[in-house]
């Protein structure tokens, strides 16, 4: 039981708790207050992540151009089985990804000879450690690591390239070779399709509006349809046209069509 | 878990009723080291297979010299980490910084170890002797890292060449284990 003078004594820690309790509620209402009120300036922020549909574009920010680029070079590395240069090589001859470069998707800038990028092996350490890694130069596209994959293994680079166009979908060059690459492989409409996508994420693109356009008589099936097409839309003529003919004035009309239309054509 | 062996036996003080037993201290250190080693093997075996059979379901080959050089190259590789791990038991006092060092010099050896000698012709003298010096000094542990051959599709490993790397391996293991051994004779255990 407490007696008086302890009752007394009590008092002040009475009231301090009371008054700590009655701060910690103050701080309680005002964070929500703040909160409903800065939500919805958050809401209408241009700089809001969360307002983007793409997951990556909020988990990562703008460091996804970081990793699409990653991406983009370990397609390569992948291209060439695995030979590439690490950050204490000579990279002379790898400036300019491989694969871009063959599909003419980007300017190179490669110099010196891309097979000899090791040099000699300077001690037994490294002429030994050269059997445990891959040492020798090859292309995917030119029978791979073991000199018997066939064109389709070229394949393992595509699902690289696909992350680093998702995760920079204004990096042309990216659909480019992606399409460039499926061409080479024989899948026109997948080649296709990626062009379009690429497109559909930078409208009118010179670049990708070319390659569409270049894709088209790969296909003589795909040029007739299109030749009957255009015949149909009052167009120019498609019986006795030349494949050549039919290439060129697509490809006009549909850069023409595609910048006029924003995105598509039928 | 080969740094944790021998601490672990002084702290809970169960060191003491197993040398009582008519067993040498080094034999105590090898059946730790060894004990270690089968068990990442069993570990080391169930990734591979894991792995393998999931690249077998989309590649429909299996290149079995592959995978086992590379099981073997790795299993080698774990025992130069779980001899250096038990040396740095009896070095260092506490687990925890043995753990982190090893780690480190791991990570270091596998990330920059062959490009070492790179490094010091782009320094001065004397720190290029120093980094040449290191860089033949230090075990190699990239000579059992083969998983991008695997992954590649690459021919597999010469026989000599990976006898080689295992001997080479040998030797690093024999010397952490020799040194843990010479430490652990000479410790006092309390």
């Amino acid at each position: 039981m407490n007696t008086p003078a302890q009752a007394h004594a009590d008092a002040p820690r009475e009231r301090r708790r009371f008054a700590a309790g009655l701060c910690l509620a103050l701080l309680l209402v005002t964070g929500f207050c703040l909160a409903t009120d800065l939500s919805l300036w958050f809401r209408n922020w241009p700089g809001n992540r969360a307002a983007s549909a793409n997951l990556m574009t909020i988990a990562i920010g703008d460091a996804r151009r970081l990793f699409a680029d990653t991406f983009f070079v370990k397609a390569d590395a992948y291209f060439h089985s695995g030979m590439y240069p690490t950050i204490y090589d000579n990279r002379q001859s790898y400036k300019t990804p491989h694969i871009a470069e063959d599909s003419g998707a980007m300017k190179g800038k490669n110099t010196g000879d891309e097979t000899k990028f090791l040099g000699p092996p300077r001690n037994w350490i490294d002429a030994f450690g050269r059997q445990f890694y891959p040492s020798v130069h090859t292309h995917l596209s030119e029978g791979g690591a073991n000199g018997q994959e066939g064109e389709a293994t070229v394949g393992e680079i595509l699902s690289w390239l696909k992350l680093s166009s998702e995760l920079d979908p204004k990096r042309v060059e990216v659909y480019a070779v992606t399409a460039y690459w499926l061409r080479r492989m024989d899948k026109i409409d997948d080649s296709e399709n990626e062009l379009r996508e690429g497109l559909k994420e930078n409208p009118g693109d010179p670049q990708l509006l070319f390659d569409l356009g270049r894709l088209l008589p790969q296909s003589h099936w795909r040029a007739q349809r299109l030749g009957s097409g255009i015949t149909q839309s009052g167009g120019f003529g498609g019986q006795g046209q030349r494949p050549q003919q039919v290439y060129h004035r697509a490809n006009s009309c549909l850069t023409r069509s595609l910048g006029r239309n924003g995105t598509s054509y039928q | 878990m080969a740094a944790r062996q021998i601490p672990a036996e002084r702290e809970s003080r169960t060191i003491y009723p197993l040398l009582a037993k008519p067993i040498s201290r080094t034999e105590v250190l090898l059946a730790k080291f060894f004990g270690c080693w089968l068990a990442t093997a069993v570990t080391l075996i169930a990734f591979y297979a894991f792995f393998g059979l999931m690249a077998m379901s989309k590649e429909h080959h299996w290149p079995m010299t592959n995978y086992f050089q590379a099981v073997w190259l790795h299993w080698i590789m774990l025992g130069v980490i779980i001899a250096m791990s038990l040396l740095g038991s009896l070095v260092f006092t506490a687990v925890s910084s043995n753990v982190t060092i090893c780690f480190i010099a791991v990570t270091f050896i596998l990330m920059l170890g062959r490009h070492l000698d790179k490094v010091a012709m782009q320094v001065g003298e004397p720190a290029r002797s120093l980094l040449m010096g290191l860089f033949f000094a230090i075990p190699h542990l990239e000579f059992f890292d083969v998983r991008d051959l695997v992954i590649h599709n690459w021919p597999s490993l010469h026989w000599l060449v990976c006898l080689k790397a295992t001997a080479y391996g040998a030797v690093y293991g024999a010397f952490f284990l020799l040194a843990a051994c010479l430490i652990f004779r000479r410790r006092a255990l309390n």
